[in-house]
């Protein structure tokens, strides 16, 4: 019954005539919540093919404003450890690739189908690799939660998500095809990765950041140490972005105290928290001189 | 002992800054009450009981727990999520941060008046694509025996833990 109501409502809602459903006794509230339903259901869904898309773009641009760093080793080594982590998030289908960025700003992002980038800033600041796993982690639980497509839709106000597909067959048309789908897809990603993410899908990645590389056999508090290296760096330079596209650190360790309380204590003893190469990687980052424009 | 001139002036520079010696030192506060451990684990001998708020100086980190110093100068550890860094942030974290980076990289801003690429907010914003870059992601990619190869040399194993919360 509740089902043909909502239907009944929507078909209603839908023609403009809330006017008559008030006077048949539905509150606003409801007509709210089912509004917000069908505003959802009007957005067409974005498929796995624009995800890659949007994924790439952002990818492109991020490595537009700093390219990897030409090492082979430092590059494969986080490919092997985002590879060790991805076995234990449960979406080991996903096409995950992982970057190291050649910048001394202190960062990492994540980009939609599977792009997960750290920079050499922040190799040189951590202290082991039980740190880099929960950063890594993190980043990889922003796409799996698919934190940046929901965002990118919701700021999407040139239409740049809108219909990809379609775009990009009209385009293929012409000469300039490529540039004219990348471009309002470059600036949708500029505006993303300048503002951000709500904090709430922050403290969701924290969560799932250090649940991911506890099961993965790292120290589970590998993630609450970098946020409180990042807290006691506040104001410092290199950090900017960081902080200005996240919550304070106090705020993220308060959530994370909230959600791990007591329970990762048991999981401290067997916890892998450094190894040689780790140390190997930081000297290489610390060393390698950032690129010139 | 002689110094070389070039180091005793780094020294001077860094002594002037307040740098050495405070490292490490962070100021933070307990925000519940807890016991201040001898060493960093749970069986450990107390040494005393510390009130919620408690002052403290953090000096380093190791898994769980965080050793710090108390106002009246015990010395041991504390449980890491009882403890909050302060929130204002200081001075000399600012200005020993800087001096760190020009000691190891020259520069550590990305902005434009530093003439090397990074990744700040200014970066972004004159940012153009490069998916020459995204494609040579492709060929690192790691392949299962390596993956397997990694994860044995850590002896990392893996664990169930539950995504909700109990």
């Amino acid at each position: 019954m509740k089902k043909i109501i909502l239907a009944a409502t929507l078909v209603v809602l839908a023609s403009g005539c809330t006017e008559q459903l008030r006077r048949a006794g539905i509150t606003d509230d409801r007509l709210n919540a089912v509004a917000s339903v069908a505003g959802t259901l009007a957005k067409p869904e974005t498929t796995p093919a624009d995800e890659a898309r949007i994924g790439h773009a952002a990818a492109s641009m991020l490595l537009g404003a700093a390219p990897l760093v030409s090492d082979q080793e430092m590059m494969q080594y986080i490919n092997q450890l985002g590879g060790w982590l991805a076995r234990h998030t449960g979406r080991n289908d996903i096409n995950w690739r992982f970057g190291v960025i050649n910048s001394s700003n202190v960062n990492a992002f994540a980009a939609p189908d599977g792009y997960v980038f750290v920079t050499k800033g922040l190799l040189r600041e951590l202290d082991n690799e039980s740190e880099l796993a929960g950063v890594v982690a993190h980043e990889m639980a922003h796409v799996i939660k698919r934190h940046y497509v929901i965002a990118m839709r919701k700021k999407d106000t040139s239409g740049a998500l809108l219909n990809l597909a379609a775009t990009q067959a009209k385009a293929s048309s012409s000469s300039r095809s490529a540039e004219l789908v990348a471009e309002p897809l470059t600036n949708l990603a500029q505006n993303m990765y300048s503002s951000g993410l709500d904090k709430g899908d922050e403290y969701d990645a924290d969560r799932l950041g250090v649940i991911y590389a506890t099961r993965a056999g790292y120290d589970p508090y590998g993630l609450p140490r970098v946020i409180n290296l990042y807290a006691s760096k506040a104001g410092s330079s290199g950090f900017e972005l960081l902080f200005s596209t996240h919550p304070s650190p106090q705020d993220r360790l308060r959530e994370l105290d909230k959600v791990m309380g007591q329970r990762f204590a048991a999981y401290e003893a067997n916890s892998v928290i450094d190894n040689a190469a780790f140390k190997r990687i930081q000297t290489r980052a610390i060393k390698l001189a950032d690129p010139k424009r | 002992m002689t110094l070389n001139p070039t180091f005793r002036k780094l020294l001077a520079a860094l002594l002037c800054l307040g740098a050495i010696g405070s490292l490490q030192a962070t100021p933070a506060t307990l925000v519940r009450a807890g016991d201040l451990k001898a060493d960093a684990f749970i069986d450990a001998a107390t040494i005393t009981s510390l009130p919620a708020d408690a002052a403290l100086t953090v000096l380093e980190s190791k898994g769980g727990w965080s050793r710090v110093r108390t106002t009246d100068g015990k010395t041991g550890w504390v449980r890491l999520l009882n403890v909050r860094v302060a929130t204002t942030a200081s001075p000399a974290g600012g200005t020993l941060a800087a001096v760190g980076g020009v000691i190891r990289t020259g520069t550590t801003k990305g902005a434009a008046t530093t003439g090397v690429k990074g990744l700040s907010r200014e970066d972004i914003a004159h940012a153009q694509p490069n998916p020459q870059e995204v494609a040579k992601l492709d060929a690192f990619r790691s392949n299962m025996a390596q993956i397997d190869k990694f994860a044995s040399a850590r002896k990392l194993k893996a664990r169930d833990v539950a995504e909700q919360n109990p």
